[in-house]
């Protein structure tokens, strides 16, 4: 990095903390800390989910899976606009109306205590450990790609947030999210005019477009109904809202962003400005990466984007065999190069016969190189059992770094540093209001002052963030059982869900029906993890569909189900 | 489920009524799949 890329990315992030912690000085009780008065407008509610939800990994990950695989990945959110709606309709007033603090709270109005504090843990064990991922995952990639020192990346990344979020609470996640979100949209659009700048100057906008196409990278909408295939319009549809339901609605990192506004109204559109706003900002963010794609075909592409594992390789035994894949992967990429100049000059000479001629040909290149790189992987796991062959984080990035003018890698590092902080602010406030609201004050201290809530509100924050930290510092010791840590996330969403879906659309089923039902859902879903080979995706919908479905057969098989148990 | 608008005075700024802006998220949404089918055929 240039000194210029130093000024903007400490400028920046400096700006975005001094601003925080100014801004939102002097919450007097826990009711601005936590919920912010209720005072947000729907604009600061709807950029607060969106830069909750994007994570420093979505910035990086979608441009890479573009590149990779196409832009089919937009399918995915599908579901969430109607997510969005049934939100606004039912659980927005809910929550408005019984002045929760807490997702967890509202069920124990709804069942009991114990189902809220069953579920309030859960959500702590799942979010705790996502916390601390938040902040180590974009670490990994720049200390990989830049030569940081991976402690020093978590530390900066987890000690801006807890001086802003220690200090403002609810009010400092939502304002600082606002210029996050604005470093955000202005990196990437940025990026996206760079790439097509960066072109040949014989390929334009729509000439990288046809490229893109041709090869596959623009498959934006799938209309075949294929189980098998990951990103259909109808797994994103029916799957993609199954999860937006689950993750807005009783996830308190999300459900604390729509609390804070002035009304049901300002959450609503809140809610609905995300549904209309976040497909297209994905589709534009997976637009940069399969024009990415075209930009490699005219510049010499990296055989694996992650150039510590390459080298690692290169140097091991296996070695020559990994160049003997990198120079045959060089020379198909100089042929696709001749055909898609080719197809071009076809196309502008309007001969369709010799533009067909070279989009096969370009077409079968294409599958020439996956197939070498797929070799290639096999080589690197030859070099290291262990090593991560995918490489999908790490493509934007390297182009960023490689290609961008000084200044801008500056601002896409500022864009990297802001989505993970402000995910992380989301986690860590949503972290501390649980602990407070379902366990501190609801078990151990019911009678309080404002001024002691407020201080446990901070502690509780503090607490988070470092525990947050540790975690990121620990999981470059974990490595491949990181994996097992997002598993243990999925372990307990879906019981939360089953709960929080009977409690809304199942009026008359009652508390110990739905406690008996999580208890066993998360029996089962334990079992499934320790003695089946389930993908854990699944967990979510298994865990909601036997809460579901116990507790409705518990119902039917007790009819003196009608008196719930007292606290 | 219900469609209301129970909250008199909390209606959205943009639309009369509140299931006026839900069918507008919807339509959108309608409207982006039909965009991205169409922009998928046209450079397949």
């Amino acid at each position: 990095m240039k000194t210029l890329d130093w000024i903007v990315l400490i400028g920046t992030l400096s700006f975005i903390v001094i601003y925080g912690v100014w801004k939102t000085r002097g919450s007097k009780n826990i009711e601005g800390y936590l919920k912010g008065d209720n005072t947000m407008k729907w604009w600061t509610i709807g950029l607060s989910i969106m830069a909750t939800q994007a994570s420093a990994i979505t910035f990086l990950s979608a441009p890479g899976q573009a590149y990779d695989d196409g832009m089919r990945f937009v399918q995915f959110y599908f579901g969430l606009p109607i997510a969005m709606v049934i939100l606004s309709i039912t659980v927005v007033p809910i929550y408005h109306k019984l002045k929760v603090y807490t997702a967890y709270e509202y069920l124990e109005n709804r069942f009991d205590l114990k189902t809220r504090v069953l579920t309030a843990i859960l959500f702590l064990t799942q979010r705790g450990l996502a916390a601390g991922f938040t902040i180590f995952a974009p670490s990994l990639i720049l200390s990989t790609l830049l030569g940081w020192n991976i402690y020093y990346t978590n530390l900066v990344i987890g000690l801006m947030v807890i001086i802003y979020t220690v200090s403002g609470g609810t009010k400092a996640v939502a304002q600082t999210q606002k210029y996050q979100m604005g470093v955000i949209l202005l990196g990437m659009v940025a990026a996206g005019i760079l790439v097509v700048k960066l072109m040949p100057e014989n390929v334009g906008f729509v000439d990288a477009l046809e490229i893109a196409g041709k090869t596959g990278r623009l498959n934006v909408v799938d209309l075949e109904f294929d189980p098998t295939s990951k990103y259909n319009i109808w797994s994103g549809l029916i799957g993609g809202g199954f999860l937006a339901l689950s993750y807005f609605g009783t996830d308190q990192s999300q459900v604390a962003r729509y609390l804070t506004g002035s009304s049901i109204g300002q959450s609503r559109l809140g809610l609905l400005f995300n549904g209309i706003i976040k497909i297209p900002m994905q589709f534009f963010i997976l637009l940069i990466g399969a024009l990415v794609y075209v930009f490699y075909i005219f510049q010499p592409a990296p055989l694996f984007f992650n150039n510590v594992i390459e080298e690692r390789t290169i140097q091991s035994e296996v070695g020559a065999e990994y160049l003997d894949k990198k120079e045959r992967y060089d020379n198909i990429n100089t042929e696709k190069r001749q055909y898609a100049i080719g197809y071009l000059e076809a196309l502008d000479e309007g001969n369709d016969l010799e533009a067909k001629k070279k989009v096969q040909a370009l077409q079968q290149a294409d599958k020439k190189s996956k197939a070498v790189k797929k070799e290639a992987l096999s080589v690197i796991e030859k070099a290291d059992p262990n090593a991560d062959t995918n490489d999908t984080n790490f493509i934007f990035l390297t182009f960023v770094i490689n290609y961008l003018p000084a200044g801008l890698v500056g601002l896409i590092i500022a864009v990297i540093f802001s989505a993970s902080m402000s995910s992380t602010s989301s986690e860590l406030n949503a972290l501390a209001s649980t602990t407070i609201v379902d366990i501190y004050k609801r078990l151990y201290k019911k009678n309080a002052s404002e001024r002691h809530y407020l201080n446990a509100s901070k502690v509780f924050t503090m607490f988070w963030g470092v525990y947050a930290i540790l975690f990121a510092m620990y999981a470059n010791r974990l490595g491949t059982l990181i994996e097992a840590v997002n598993k243990l996330g999925s372990l307990v969403y879906g019981t939360i869900l089953g709960v929080f879906l009977v409690a809304f659309y199942m009026k008359n089923i009652k508390a110990r029906e739905t406690f008996i039902a999580a208890i066993i859902s998360e029996s089962i879903i334990l079992l499934c993890f320790f003695f089946t080979d389930i993908p854990f995706l699944w967990y979510n919908v298994i865990g909601s569909l036997i809460v579901l479905i116990v507790a409705y057969l518990l119902k039917i098989l007790r009819p003196d189900s009608n008196i719930t148990s007292n606290n | 489920m219900k469609f209301n608008d129970e909250d008199a005075g909390d209606l959205p700024p943009f639309f009369k009524k509140w299931n006026y802006l839900y069918a507008f998220v919807i339509g959108h949404l309608i409207y982006l799949i039909l965009l991205f089918y169409l922009f998928t055929k046209a450079f397949e």
